[in-house]
C-alpha cells in the first residue's frame, strides 16, 4: 500500500490541513461527542508525535480543549461570528453537563467508544496491565536480545473504527475524503498504545533491553472484549453474505472485514449498520499473553559414517525403517540445549541411506522453533559441536554456527549449482581384465554428458523426465579385489551416480556399463564432497 | 572420525561379496500364461515399481526367434501406452486391467505375433522406446524391458499372488506343468 514514510508525510499534512481550514475545534468537539477519549481525538486529528501521547492527561486536555476555551474567551476574532456562536453554545452545554453531573461521571465512566479504554491510563494502559505483561514476559524466561510487542484486538475495535471513520467522512468530507488510504484510523490504535506503553514496559522488564519493531522475542498480547460477539453480529451476517468462501468460527477475520469495507460508501454503511456503535459498557481486558522467540537457525556440515542411517527419520505407518537418522542425532542434542519445542532440519541435497557422507560434510540448517535459550558465543557453538560428536559414532558435525535467515536461504539456492564428488566401488564380472577397462574410463573426453531418464528407484516420487547431467571429471583406480575397481567422479548437482554406473536398464546413457560393454554394477557409494561455500568454514 | 575405512574395506566388512545395490532392491516374479502363451518376468523394485520383461523360458528366447517388430499400437483404435503423464503423481496416466494388451511382438518366420498382456492391474505404464527402434534389444536382459508398470496398489497383493516366485517358477519349469 502506501509506504510508511509517505504515510507519515500525509498524516502530518492532515493535522495541519485541519488547522489550516479552521476545523480543528469543530472536529475535536465532534470526536468528543462521538465518545472518543482524548488520545483517540489526537489520533483522529492525525497527530503522529509519540511524545504528545505520553504527555500528562491534563496537558493533553489543554492541548485539545485549552485552545477551545481560549477561542471562546475572545470570541469576536477573525472567524465568522455565527460560527463562533455555535461553538460557544456547544461548549457551554458541555460545561453545564460537567457541572451538573460530575459525580455520575466519576462513578460510571464509559470506556472510549473507539479504543474501548485501551489507551486509558486507568485501564488498558495502566501500570497494573503493564505489570501483568512484564510478569508474563519474565515468567516465560526466554533469553532475548530484543523485544517486539504484538497486539491482537477484537474485531469490535476494528468495526468501531469504521463507524467513526464513516462518520467523519460524512461530516468533514473536505478533510477525511482526502485520506481514504488511512481508513479506518488516522493513526493506528496499536501504535498509539505502543507509544504510550513500550518504554514503560521496557523499564519494568529490563531497562537495558531493546524494544523494536522487528525484535527476536515476540510478546503477543491478545485482548478480549465481552460484547465482541453481540456487537459484531450484524457484521458477521454481512461478511457471510458478501463472500462466504471461508467461514471460521464466527466467519469473521480482520482481512475479511477490511475487504468488506474497502469500497463501501458511507450511505451503504449507515444503511446497513446505523449511525453509531452502541455506547460501550465494558473495557478491553487482557485475554492472553504469549511469548515466543523467533526461530534460531543452527547451520553446519554433517558427515555420515553409517550405511544404515537415513538423513531424516523414515517412518511408514508407524514402522521405522532405520534405527537412527542424521536429523534426530543432531536434534537430540540441539533441542535440549536451546530448550526448544521442536526443530526442523533441512540440508543441501541428500544422500541415500546406504551412502556414506564423508570429507568436509554436507551443509545443513537446523531451524529451532521457539527456543528459550537463544544467546550463544562461538565457544558455546564449539561445545555444541563437541557434544553432538561425542554423542554418536554414526555421524559427526563441523562448522556449527548460528546463521541469519537470509544467509540460510542460500542453502536451497545452491542446490542447483553445486557439484559433488563421489567415490563408487564398482564390480565387473569375473575374468575381465580390469586394468584395460580403467584406461578406457580414464581416457573419456570430459565432460561426459548424460541423458538420465528418471531412475526406476525414485520413479514413484519423481516426475518422469529425461534430464541432461554432466560428469565433470572421472578417475578409475584398481581395488584390491580382482573384479572390483574404484571410480571417483565429480558430477553436476542432480546426477544419479548409481544409475550412471549400471545404466538403469538403459535409462541412463551413456553409463559405465555401456562404456565398458559389460555388466558393470555399483556395490558401494560414498559422497566425498559437497562443493558448497556456505556455511563459512570454522573448523580448519 | 580419524579412522574411516576406505570404501573397499568398508564394503568387504559389511556385506557378502555377491550383493550389489541393484540385486538388493529388485525382486523377481514370474508369470506363465496358460495354453502356450508367453512367459514373463517382473523385476519389482522396493518402491513397488516393476519392469516387465520376457522370462528366460519365453518361446522367443528358448527358440531363439529373431524379433522383427514391436508394436505398442496393438489395436487400431486404442494404444494403451500412449499417455502423457506429468508430475510425481503421474497425473493423466491410463488405468489398465490385468488383461489389457501392452504390445505385440512380431518374430521372423512366425505369422501370429505374441500378444503381451499386463497380467496385473496397472496404474500407469511407460513403454521402452529403445526396443521399438531396435527390436533385437528385446532379448537383452538389461535394456530389453517391455514396459515399466506401476501396479494399482489396491489390487497389488491380489494380483501378485498369481505371479510365481523364483522357486515356484523353477519348480514349474522342471515339472513342465504349464
Amino acid at each position: 500500500m502506501v509506504g510508511n514514510c509517505e504515510c507519515a508525510i500525509i498524516r502530518a499534512k492532515m493535522e495541519s490541513l485541519i488547522t489550516e481550514k479552521g476545523m480543528r475545534t469543530e472536529i475535536i468537539e465532534d470526536l468528543a461527542k462521538f465518545g472518543c477519549c482524548n488520545l483517540c481525538i489526537l489520533r483522529y486529528l492525525g497527530n503522529t508525535e509519540p511524545y504528545n501521547y505520553r504527555k500528562d492527561e491534563k496537558l493533553i486536555e489543554k492541548l485539545l480543549f485549552g485552545e477551545l476555551k481560549k477561542k471562546n474567551d475572545n470570541s469576536c476574532s477573525k472567524t465568522g461570528g455565527r460560527k463562533m456562536e455555535t461553538d460557544e453554545g456547544v461548549e457551554k452545554e458541555n460545561n453545564l453537563e460537567d457541572q451538573d453531573q460530575p459525580s455520575r461521571k466519576v462513578l460510571k465512566k464509559s470506556p472510549c467508544s473507539v479504543c474501548l479504554g485501551l489507551l486509558d491510563l486507568k485501564y488498558g494502559a495502566s501500570d497494573a496491565v503493564l505489570d501483568k505483561i512484564a510478569a508474563a514476559v519474565k515468567e516465560a524466561n526466554i533469553q532475548a536480545k530484543s523485544y517486539t510487542i504484538n497486539l491482537s484486538l477484537p474485531i469490535a475495535v476494528q468495526f468501531r473504527a469504521y463507524f467513526l471513520w464513516y462518520h467523519l467522512v460524512e461530516k468533514f468530507s473536505k478533510i477525511y475524503n482526502l485520506y481514504s488510504m488511512m481508513k479506518p484510523e488516522s493513526v493506528c490504535l496499536k501504535n498509539a498504545w505502543k507509544w504510550i506503553c513500550t518504554h514503560r514496559l521496557k523499564d519494568k522488564v529490563d531497562p537495558d533491553s531493546d524494544w523494536v519493531t522487528d525484535g527476536c522475542l515476540m510478546v503477543n498480547i491478545s485482548l478480549k472484549y465481552e460484547d465482541d460477539e453481540s456487537e459484531c453480529q450484524t457484521l458477521g451476517n454481512q461478511v457471510r453474505n458478501s463472500s462466504d468462501r471461508r467461514s471460521k468460527s464466527n466467519g469473521l477475520s480482520r482481512g475479511g472485514v477490511e475487504l468488506l469495507f474497502k469500497d463501501m460508501t458511507t450511505f451503504e454503511f449507515k444503511r446497513k449498520f446505523g449511525d453509531a456503535p452502541p455506547i460501550p459498557s465494558n473495557f478491553l481486558v487482557i485475554d492472553e499473553i504469549c511469548c515466543t522467540h523467533i526461530p534460531v537457525l543452527v547451520a553446519g556440515r554433517y558427515c555420515k559414517y553409517s550405511r544404515n542411517v537415513s538423513q531424516t527419520p523414515w517412518i511408514v505407518d508407524g514402522k521405522r525403517f532405520h534405527d537412527a537418522s542424521v536429523e534426530e542425532l543432531i536434534a537430540h542434542v540441539v533441542t535440549p540445549m536451546m530448550n526448544a519445542d521442536q526443530v526442523k532440519f533441512s540440508a543441501s541435497g541428500r544422500e541415500d541411506v546406504d551412502v556414506r557422507m564423508l570429507g568436509r560434510g554436507r551443509p545443513f540448517v537446523m531451524e529451532v522453533i521457539s527456543p528459550k535459550r537463544t544467546l550463544f558465543t562461538t565457544e558455546n557453538m564449539k561445545e555444541l559441536r563437541n557434544k553432538i560428536n561425542s554423542s554418536t559414532k554414526l555421524i559427526s558435525v563441523r562448522d556449527i554456527q548460528i546463521a541469519e535467515r537470509k544467509a540460510a536461504a542460500k542453502l536451497k539456492d545452491g542446490e542447483e549449482f553445486k557439484t559433488k564428488t563421489y567415490c563408487a566401488l564398482c564390480r565387473v564380472p569375473e575374468g575381465i581384465v580390469v586394468a584395460e577397462m580403467l584406461e578406457k574410463l580414464n581416457a573419456m573426453k570430459l565432460p561426459i554428458v548424460l541423458q538420465q531418464q528418471t531412475p526406476i528407484r525414485v520413479l514413484h516420487r519423481r516426475s518422469l523426465a529425461t534430464r541432461e547431467r554432466s560428469i565433470l571429471s572421472i578417475k578409475a583406480t584398481p581395488a584390491k579385489s580382482p573384479n572390483l575397481f574404484k571410480l571417483r567422479v565429480q558430477t553436476q548437482a542432480g546426477t544419479y551416480v548409481k544409475e550412471f554406473v549400471h545404466g538403469d536398464f538403459g535409462r541412463t546413457r551413456p553409463s559405465v556399463a555401456e562404456i565398458l560393454e559389460c555388466d558393470a554394477d555399483i556395490v558401494s557409494l560414498d559422497v566425498e564432497s559437497v562443493d558448497f561455500h556456505w556455511p563459512p568454514s570454522i573448523d580448519d | 572420525m580419524e579412522n574411516i575405512q576406505g570404501i573397499e574395506d568398508d564394503y568387504l566388512s559389511q556385506v557378502t561379496a555377491s550383493d550389489t545395490l541393484t540385486e538388493r532392491s529388485l525382486t523377481r516374479l514370474y508369470f506363465i500364461e496358460p495354453n502356450g502363451g508367453g512367459h514373463y518376468m517382473l523385476l519389482k523394485d522396493s518402491n513397488k515399481i516393476c519392469l516387465l520383461t520376457l522370462a528366460p523360458s519365453h518361446p522367443i528366447i528358448t527358440n531363439d526367434l529373431i524379433v522383427s517388430a514391436i508394436n505398442y499400437q496393438a489395436n487400431d483404435n486404442f494404444n494403451c501406452m500412449n499417455n502423457k503423464v506429468c508430475g510425481y503423481s503421474k497425473a493423466g496416466a491410463q488405468f489398465l486391467t490385468d488383461c489389457s494388451i501392452l504390445c505385440s511382438i512380431k518374430c521372423e518366420g512366425r505369422e501370429e505375433p505374441f500378444i503381451v498382456r499386463s497380467n496385473l492391474s496397472v496404474k500407469w505404464t511407460e513403454k521402452n522406446e529403445d526396443i521399438v527402434k531396435q527390436p533385437s534389444l528385446l532379448k537383452d536382459a538389461e535394456r530389453g524391458y517391455i514396459a515399466i508398470v506401476f501396479p494399482e496398489l489396491s489390487e497389488y497383493d491380489n494380483d501378485l499372488r498369481r505371479w510365481l516366485t523364483e522357486e515356484q517358477y523353477l519348480a514349474c519349469l522342471l515339472s513342465q506343468s504349464y
